[in-house]
């Protein structure tokens, strides 16, 4: 009896304040003027990152307004983690801004509960032209066969290396295409060249999901299927661990005790900016910061591939996507048009967050480019062909990075054997996944 | 009993109790009860929550392997770091209360750890001090002791972050000398007129007069140190690694909520966290009885 | 004899406490080396020293971001903090006089439910209180910040401040009683003024807590001219591009300062202001 009328109590009061809302966010954003007939429009659009982008956003919105009398942008923003921390409460909060910038990895969570409007119309009726776009970045785009968000800078992972060392260490540079067992070869040869016990040669890649996910699909296989289960074997993942394994008994890659202390570190404490490795694993568009903080030249080839197998490549990049919720899909697609259409926006915009999908944009950007612009954005294009669309992870996806990576520090710290580590990851990730 | 009368015996009880009445009724008790009822339910965060009865508490008490191990940090954290920076703090509240010269300066610099909180500066630093190459471990080389990274060594890492505890107990310290300026002087020259020693002042007068500030102290670092986040947070970069020996009970609820969206799971941990603090709590209350003098 | 051993106790007193003093305060020594140092420099320098230093740090941060300098988000900070304190100091007294004082039905359990909802992780409740800010309309404005404090929803403050006036002699209310004063004049005039160390130290803690709070903060707001000195801090940061140490570690130290001088002035009270107040237990 109490329980009953708890829950129909609690869930009157919780369906009045959690599910219903966001019918007053539009009237706070709004603020309706009537100016010459022409309703003024107000849109919250959130992003993560900091001063230096705040100052391009600003200019960039500046523009816009000129041009578009009637809206007005607000910007929200903050760091990564509490960007997404800010964006979960407001969303559930029946707050949403109306324009919101997503990552991949997180954007399901949002789309799989129909917080994402979809964009397909708006796409197909060229209110906003992506007609020359590759189609593959478009379908990154999409969640359950809708496209939710549109990709506003792209960058694929490369491997990074420190050309001056090897110049100086007088060993031959990767070439673009290197495989698995050249790539422990030329560790093993620039270690030896060096000569110094505490140098490595790339900082351990064995917790790391997203790399585990090019060795998955260079075997026709991938992380997930398309209906959300686990996409690989534990065959997969112990000859994936036992490869990590051999180059950290060799010495190649650091103990488990260094690289836990550098996980996490930003580019200025890595351990390749501080030369401690040679190399590193990263999204294309953060060479230049890496670059920022290094004296030695840096230069960027493919990550290891499987000669006889597929190619691994993914992409990533920062989408924008429109809140279901909005008042003002029109206005706010007005603005994401913005972004990839007019001149002036790309031109402002330019690489921030990666290298943009449209060649007619490139074109304008690319005599703008520094010279460690040009060599990503050629990077980009070259890699381009190469590139999959991952199936999207499910709900629970980052539970299982999470697991992935204690599997990877078990067996690093000698706790457990890859095979155990392995069999306990299936377990976990069975009960995340059921 | 009619509400005059009611009035009459209660009414500048509740007058003086009248904004945090209000406070509790507009501000406390609906996300209380909302998160009572969320733990019941399966709650993805956007959505309606959807009620499930006890799955989520039957789930975490039979088979979350990380609970049982966030729950073993914390509790580590709280059985040796509350004690550790309250001794800490009182004794050296009573060092700077005894008087001596430069007493400001010393109070005003064992003061300043408590100021930084949790400020990114602070992690940053820890994480380089007690790195594999960090100043402790030059210190330590100085005694021919070849030091190993504190902060990633699953076996250490915890106790860094005990160590920065104990290292801001400049919060209880200010309490204690708060505490202790209350104690009036005659009650110590009444003692000496006794024929009381240092010791004896210290038994008889001090320490029963500051039993009410020890035991509020003691109350509070439990329930602080028991939800502690963001030590373990800003340090692990929100990962409680390396091998979840810093998964502390309350960032592994984080986790639960903010990056894996199952808010129903995150309620019922921090409804059972909720039990385990009110334990305690209870626990210290009716023990305080043979401990704590308050003035009659 | 006596002389010389007291001068040596007091000499090992010194030497502990300046050997505490310096692994207590190397940090902001860190952090303010730091500040004067080149971005590429900070993280590579073994110790405090560096090869250069610039003033830099602090003239391009000062100047924060859209025209919005750090001194106003000092100011707002400011704000926030100072009706922080008026806020806690008013309504915890208060609710701490009622518990500690007044005899009145179902405190017992009143007081269990203050301690209770301090035990909740906050982790849990951010969502349905931002529902309630937001159905207020108060999402965007210093309310959500500033407005809890007047409803006493620090129990930390309350129990302290209850655990200071228990120990106020009970003589003291009767005394006044028979002198005419009713409950609300005692409260004012008698206890208030006894219970000064706990009233500095719960200003002291909400200022510093205040200040330094970031969460909260950040999730209600989103204008740059609200902005706060802790919201001014983070967005040198940005873990998806280049973060701007040597900045923020700049307004760091300038940000400390006022915390400090907080410190340093009331603690000047909690050491003079119950001789000052002249009654004496």
């Amino acid at each position: 009896m109490f329980r009953k009328g708890l829950t129909i109590g609690m869930s009157a009061l919780l369906a009045a304040a959690l599910s219903a809302c966001g019918g007053d966010s539009a009237s706070k954003a709004g603020e309706k003027e009537a100016k010459g007939g022409q309703e003024k429009v107000a849109l919250r659009f959130s992003w993560w990152g900091g001063e230096a982008r705040h100052k391009l956003f600003t200019q960039m919105i500046e523009d816009f307004e000129k041009k578009h009398p009637n809206i007005k942008i607000e910007q929200e923003f903050s760091d990564f983690d509490p960007y997404f921390d800010k964006l979960a409460t407001q969303v559930a909060g029946g707050d949403p801004p109306d324009i919101m910038s997503m990552h991949l990895t997180r954007y399901m969570d949002y789309a799989n509960r129909n917080q994402l409007l979809p964009l397909d119309e708006i796409v197909q009726s060229k209110a906003v032209d992506v007609s020359d776009w590759n189609p593959k970045i478009l379908d990154l785009g999409k969640a359950n066969g809708k496209l939710v968000m549109l990709s506003i800078g792209n960058s694929s992972k490369g491997f990074f290396y420190n050309a001056d060392l090897f110049k100086r260490a007088n060993v031959e540079p990767p070439k673009f295409d290197i495989t698995w067992d050249e790539f422990a070869a030329k560790a093993a040869e620039l270690k030896k060249a060096v000569g110094k016990p505490d140098f490595y040669f790339i900082d351990d890649q064995s917790g790391i999901m997203d790399t585990f996910g090019y060795f998955n699909r260079q075997r026709g296989k991938d992380n997930y299927t398309k209906d959300g289960k686990l996409g690989f074997t534990k065959e997969d993942m112990i000859a994936y661990h036992q490869y990590w394994d051999k180059l950290r008994k060799d010495g190649l890659i650091p103990p488990a005790p260094l690289s836990a202390e550098y996980k996490g570190k930003q580019h200025q404490e890595s351990m390749l900016a501080k030369g401690i490795t040679a190399a590193v694993f990263a999204p294309g568009n953060q060479m230049k910061i890496y670059q920022s903080f290094m004296k030695d030249e840096l230069d960027v080839v493919r990550e290891p591939g499987d000669p006889n197998g597929k190619s691994g490549e993914d992409i990533g990049g920062v989408f924008l996507s429109i809140s279901a919720k909005s008042k003002h899909p029109k206005e706010a697609a007005e603005f994401i048009k913005y972004f990839l259409n007019d001149e002036d926006g790309v031109k402002m915009y330019k690489d921030e967050q990666g290298v943009v999908a449209s060649p007619k944009s490139d074109a304008l950007i690319d005599p703008l480019r520094v010279p460690a612009d040009k060599k990503i954005a050629a990077y980009q294009k070259k890699i381009t062909p190469y590139i999959n669309v991952p199936n999207t992870a499910p709900a629970g996806g980052n539970d299982i990075n999470k697991q992935f990576g204690n599997a990877s520090e078990a067996i690093a710290f000698g706790k457990k054997t890859i095979e155990q580590a392995v069999n306990d990851f299936f377990n976990e990730a069975g009960k995340i996944l059921k | 009993m009619r509400p005059t009368h009611f009035f009459k015996q209660n009414g500048t009880g509740y007058l003086f109790l009248a904004p945090w009445i209000i406070g509790i009724l507009a501000f406390t008790l609906i996300p209380v009860f909302a998160s009572l009822y969320i733990s019941f339910s399966k709650y993805e965060m956007f959505g309606s929550p959807v009620w499930i009865g006890l799955d989520n508490y039957k789930e975490i008490l039979t088979g979350d392997e990380q609970f049982a191990k966030s729950l073993g940090v914390t509790f580590k954290y709280v059985l040796l770091g509350v004690p550790l920076e309250l001794a800490f703090a009182l004794l050296i509240a009573m060092m700077l209360h005894k008087g001596i010269r430069g007493l400001r300066l010393y109070r005003a610099i064992y003061y300043v750890p408590s100021l930084f909180g949790g400020s990114v500066a602070i992690s940053l630093l820890w994480r380089q001090l007690f790195g594999a190459q960090g100043l402790v471990n030059q210190f330590l080389a100085m005694f021919g002791i070849q030091g190993i990274s504190w902060i990633a060594t699953p076996e250490t890492a915890l106790y860094t972050i005990i160590l920065l505890k104990v290292w801001q107990f400049g919060s209880p310290m200010i309490i204690f000398l708060a505490g202790l300026q209350q104690i009036p002087n005659d009650l110590y020259e009444s003692a000496s007129i006794d024929g009381a020693g240092r010791w004896a002042k210290f038994a008889k007068v001090t320490i029963p007069l500051l039993t009410p500030i020890i035991f509020f102290n003691m109350i509070m670092q439990i329930i602080s140190a028991f939800q502690a986040f963001t030590p373990a947070y800003v340090i692990s970069g929100g990962s409680g690694g390396p091998l979840n020996s810093t998964l502390f009970y309350t960032l592994y609820l984080y986790q639960k909520g903010f990056v894996s969206f199952q808010m129903g799971y995150a309620s019922a941990l921090a409804w059972i966290l909720l039990i385990i603090i009110a334990a305690f709590t209870t626990l210290a209350f009716l023990t305080s009885k043979k401990w704590v003098h308050y003035e009659k | 004899m006596n002389r010389t051993k007291t001068a040596g106790t007091a000499f090992i007193r010194h030497l502990i406490n300046i050997a505490v003093s310096i692994a207590m305060i190397y940090p902001l020594l860190w952090m303010f080396s730091s500040s004067f140092k080149l971005p590429q420099n900070i993280f590579t320098d073994k110790g405090l020293w560096s090869s250069a230093f610039t003033m830099d740090n602090y003239i391009l941060g000062w100047k924060g971001l859209s025209g919005a300098s750090f001194a106003l988000f000092f100011r707002n900070s400011f704000f926030v903090s100072g009706m922080s304190i008026v806020g806690n100091l008013i309504s915890c007294s208060m609710a701490a006089y009622a518990f500690a004082r007044l005899s009145f039905k179902f405190k017992a359990p009143l007081f269990g439910l203050m301690l209770l909802t301090m035990m909740l992780p906050h982790h849990v409740t951010i969502i349905p209180q931002y529902v309630i800010f937001n159905k207020l309309g108060w999402v965007n404005t210093y309310l959500p910040l500033i407005v809890p404090k007047f409803t006493a929803t620090e129990g930390f403050f309350i129990f302290l401040m209850i655990q200071f006036m228990r120990n106020i002699p009970q003589e003291l209310d009767q005394a006044a009683t028979v002198d005419g004063c009713g409950q609300v004049q005692i409260y004012w005039r008698l206890i208030l003024p006894l219970a000064l160390p706990a009233l500095v130290t719960a200003a002291i803690f909400t200022f510093i807590w205040t200040w330094n709070d970031f969460f909260s903060q950040m999730l209600y707001l989103s204008k740059i001219k609200n902005y706060t000195v802790s919201l001014g801090l983070r967005t040198f940061l940005d873990a998806s591009g280049e973060s701007n140490w040597g900045r923020l570690f700049a307004m760091s130290t300038l940000s400390l300062v006022p915390v400090f001088a907080i410190f340093i002035f009331f603690q000047k009270f909690l050491i003079e202001g119950i001789t000052a107040g002249g009654v004496k237990g």
